[in-house]
């Protein structure tokens, strides 16, 4: 790979530790990936934020990298372990909250914004379509690069911060005409309504198709929300960095649909739902917010709870920026008053209190993954509408 | 046996050659407290890579796993180094940021040669492996 006399600066050291470790891992992953020089990026989105998943060492490795290191690109960062207004009610523990806060003000010092939630894009960090940016986060990748036509390869937490520290990631993969190129067409053969039917369109084409790129043909108007379910769901079950859809995402129109066909009708949905649930006797909890609640998911929770009382816990999870129109709005007293809890921040998946449930009720079909594989916890997935009317009836 | 290799990152180390057919999982594959593979029907289930020279095809599972190296490494746990046939990020950053010498891209008559216990040389900053018998 092609290194300018500056960036060989950096890898020799002459700025600091940070830099150069940051240097090291673009061109090790350049080299792994064949890219041939580094490119600039527009912005880096981080994830390994919560201290359940990065640990002591962890923390440890982000404080050496922050020594005399800044960032050179708008950054922001995955959700962290608690509520940074509300950890009292959720119970977390003394010794966990230092952690965690040592963990934030380290990648504040680098000049990070603590944004604290794995959907940047409603409001924290929005790329403009053609933009290079690195990103961590898989939900996140595969929703810029698809509706949004940013350019990201799959980051993790650790190259996502070396790109961020020196503005630049190699060029590879998703940077590339070539690697953006679609390897099957899907075609879709029934109306899709609810958000989280677009969790299992994107749970059933993983099984198909595994990491490769879909094109999609059937799908006549959608949301980002709705899009939010279905990239959350290739991510998770297939590695899936990019989608695109006939007449919908920006860059379709630059590819042939594959020749290879794959049809999904309205049995392979209904059939999709049923593998994603366990036998549940009793909802100890119902979950919306993975990935975080939009304001306009909020906003339909509110309308569905207001004036009520709820029979089961209601725990919404949504970003920072996200809670605080939907207090303006009035939505979350409308949600609290019913008796539901709203928390900013963090997710059940990340925070210490997803170790005490027993069982979930939830929309997000790459909750199942994660619920199942962390907490090792039955869950059962349905529409949004329809957790909501668990937790009101209790049923 | 001398063998020309790639660097992923630099340095030098001597020791025993511990080999694996199958990929490594490091997050949930390996136990960070004790650098024993812990993975059901993995081929070296119960085997610690600790001070080895970790010889495996590559990397596989989640990106965590280049934490669980520098847990590996800061309890000194870690393999001595790292032989891959071909590099992923997971071990490749790991590798960096726990300052483990890592090559890859042997040849296929290096991996026919090689087996438990022989002594390997890796000498990552000029691009050489080579096996004492």
């Amino acid at each position: 790979m092609y290194l300018t006399r500056e960036e060989e600066k950096i890898l020799d050291g002459e700025y600091g530790y940070g830099y150069k470790k940051a240097m090291e891992i673009l061109v090790a992953i350049g080299k792994i990936y064949e890219a041939d020089r580094l490119i600039d990026i527009s912005s880096a989105h981080i994830s390994g934020v919560s201290y359940k998943n990065i640990g002591d060492e962890g923390v440890e490795f982000l404080k050496e990298m922050a020594k005399n290191s800044r960032v050179r690109v708008p950054t922001t960062i995955n959700p962290g372990g608690f509520d940074l207004n509300n950890w009292k009610r959720m119970n977390i523990d003394r010794r966990f909250i230092e952690k965690q806060m040592d963990v934030i003000n380290t990648f504040q010092a680098m000049g990070i914004k603590p944004s604290l939630s794995c959907t940047p894009y409603y409001n924290d960090n929005l790329p403009n379509r053609g933009e290079h940016v690195a990103w961590a986060e898989s939900s996140a990748v595969t929703l810029v690069n698809s509706l949004i036509g940013a350019y990201t390869n799959r980051e993790s937490g650790i190259s996502a911060l070396a790109a961020a520290l020196l503005g630049k990631t190699p060029r590879y993969g998703l940077h590339t005409y070539e690697g953006r190129m679609p390897k099957y067409t899907i075609k879709l053969k029934t109306r899709l309504n609810k958000m989280s039917e677009y969790g299992v369109l994107g749970y059933l084409i993983s099984d198909i198709i595994g990491n490769n790129i879909p094109y999609i043909k059937g799908i006549k108007n959608s949301d980002i929300d709705k899009m939010k379910y279905l990239a959350a769901s290739l991510a998770t079950y297939a590695g899936t960095p990019m989608f695109h859809i006939e007449g919908l995402t920006p860059e379709y129109m630059e590819y042939e649909p594959p020749k290879e066909k794959i049809s999904i009708d309205e049995e392979d949905i209904s059939k999709g739902f049923k593998r994603l649930r366990d036998v549940v006797n009793s909802v100890d909890m119902v979950w919306i917010g993975c990935p975080h609640a939009s304001i306009s998911e909020i906003k339909t929770i509110s309308n569905l709870v207001k004036g009520k009382s709820l029979k089961k816990k209601l725990v919404v999870t949504t970003a920072r920026s996200t809670y605080k129109l939907a207090v303006q709005q009035g939505f979350i007293d409308e949600i609290e008053n019913a008796g539901g809890e709203v928390y900013a921040d963090t997710c059940i998946i990340v925070s210490p209190i997803g170790e005490k449930i027993r069982s979930i009720m939830t929309n997000s079909a790459k909750a199942f993954y994660y619920l199942r594989g962390v907490n090792n916890i039955p869950v059962y997935v349905a529409d949004l509408e329809e957790c909501i009317e668990t937790a009101l009836t209790g049923e | 046996m001398k063998f020309k290799c790639r660097k992923i990152n630099g340095g030098y180390a001597e020791g025993e050659a511990l080999v694996s057919n199958e990929a490594i999982s490091f997050y949930g594959g390996v136990d960070p407290s004790t650098g024993i593979i812990i993975e059901k029907g993995h081929p070296l289930e119960g085997i610690k890579i600790s001070n080895k020279i970790l010889i495996f095809p590559y990397g596989k599972g989640s990106t965590v796993g280049s934490y669980i190296i520098l847990r590996l490494a800061r309890r000194g746990l870690a393999p001595k180094a790292i032989v891959n046939l071909y590099a992923e990020p997971i071990v490749a950053v790991g590798a960096i940021i726990s300052e483990i010498p890592m090559v890859d891209q042997l040849p296929k008559k290096f991996f026919n040669l090689v087996n438990n216990g022989m002594k390997i040389i890796v000498d990552a900053d000029n691009e050489a492996v080579e096996v004492i018998e």
